[in-house]
């Protein structure tokens, strides 16, 4: 039987910087890497206190200090996204719906997100351009939103096994929810998706 | 005391029959559910890509339960997604024994 090679994700670059964040009741300050030692070279997030459909609670993530960029997790009233801010400028450069896979040259990654309400899971697929520039960009390539199957969890359930396949534990829609109203446990089905 | 008996004995009566419906039932549904799960495990890996391909015009799931079929492909978006990913179904065996590097 073939097995596949499992190469170390891109995503575990991930890493929680001690020394560039603050947190001081609902102010999230971050700090730039722009040269300067000023307190202006931050840049602060307010949260609101409180869930709400317009104004987040912002979680910090990480930074990726290859692609220099941080990532912020977007608390809302029955919502949430990930944004990718510049670690130079602050400036946001991407939305995601959940936190990125990246493939193993780390050159673009997958967000998967599901939807319990709507029993879809989305896919998106970014790529990272600009890669000599001080500045990266990202760019997505698709959003792919199944009807008949999907991922239970997003962490866990991704695997890259090379740089344009991945694997994918999923469930039929159907049988997403089982009687006592958790997600399944059993039925998983696997799905090798490679990028044409 | 001739009534305490009779109404001992159809309760102590009862509860065993139920005991053994109960039973029947747990041991009923195991079954159905090993069924279930050998017939997924053997449709997946009896279902290689190259087989579906050349059997079925396209990629099928196939519902345990009431045996409906499920394209893999079939998505909200109004472009053609079989131009963007291709998709497989793989055997467990692969997904949890990896070579890791």
């Amino acid at each position: 039987m073939k097995l596949f090679i499992i190469i170390p994700l891109h995503s575990n670059l991930i890493l929680k910087s001690k020394e560039n964040i603050t947190l001081i009741d609902t102010i999230l300050s971050v700090k730039l890497s722009n040269g300067s030692q000023s307190d202006s070279n931050r840049i602060d997030f307010f949260s609101s206190p409180y869930f709400e459909e317009t104004k987040p609670q912002y979680e910090y993530i990480g930074h990726i200090d290859d692609l220099g960029v941080f990532i912020l997790l977007l608390h809302f009233w029955e919502d949430s996204d990930y944004r990718f801010y510049s670690t130079i400028t602050g400036k946001e450069l991407l939305q995601t719906l959940e936190s990125p896979e990246f493939s193993p040259k780390g050159d673009k990654f997958i967000s998967s997100y599901t939807s319990p309400y709507y029993e879809v899971t989305d896919l998106q697929l970014c790529k990272i351009t600009n890669t000599n520039q001080k500045e990266i960009r990202f760019e997505t390539v698709w959003n792919i939103e199944f009807k008949n199957w999907m991922m239970v969890e997003a962490k866990n359930n991704l695997i890259w096994i090379s740089n344009n396949t991945f694997i994918l534990k999923v469930l039929q829609s159907n049988y997403f929810w089982n009687k006592d109203g958790d997600f399944n446990k059993e039925n998983f089905q696997y799905l090798k998706i490679t990028l044409l | 005391m001739k009534i305490l008996l009779f109404l001992c004995l159809t309760i102590g009566g009862y509860a065993c029959n139920t005991q053994t419906i109960n039973k029947n039932n747990s041991h009923s549904s195991i079954n159905k559910s090993e069924r279930d799960k050998s017939a997924i495990s053997k449709i997946v890996s009896d279902s290689t890509v190259d087989k579906f391909y050349t059997n079925k015009s396209k990629l099928e799931l196939i519902d345990s339960s009431s045996l409906k079929l499920y394209d893999l492909y079939e998505n909200f978006q109004d472009f053609n997604i079989k131009e963007f990913v291709k998709l497989e179904l793989i055997n467990e065996t692969v997904y949890n024994n990896p070579i890791t590097q």
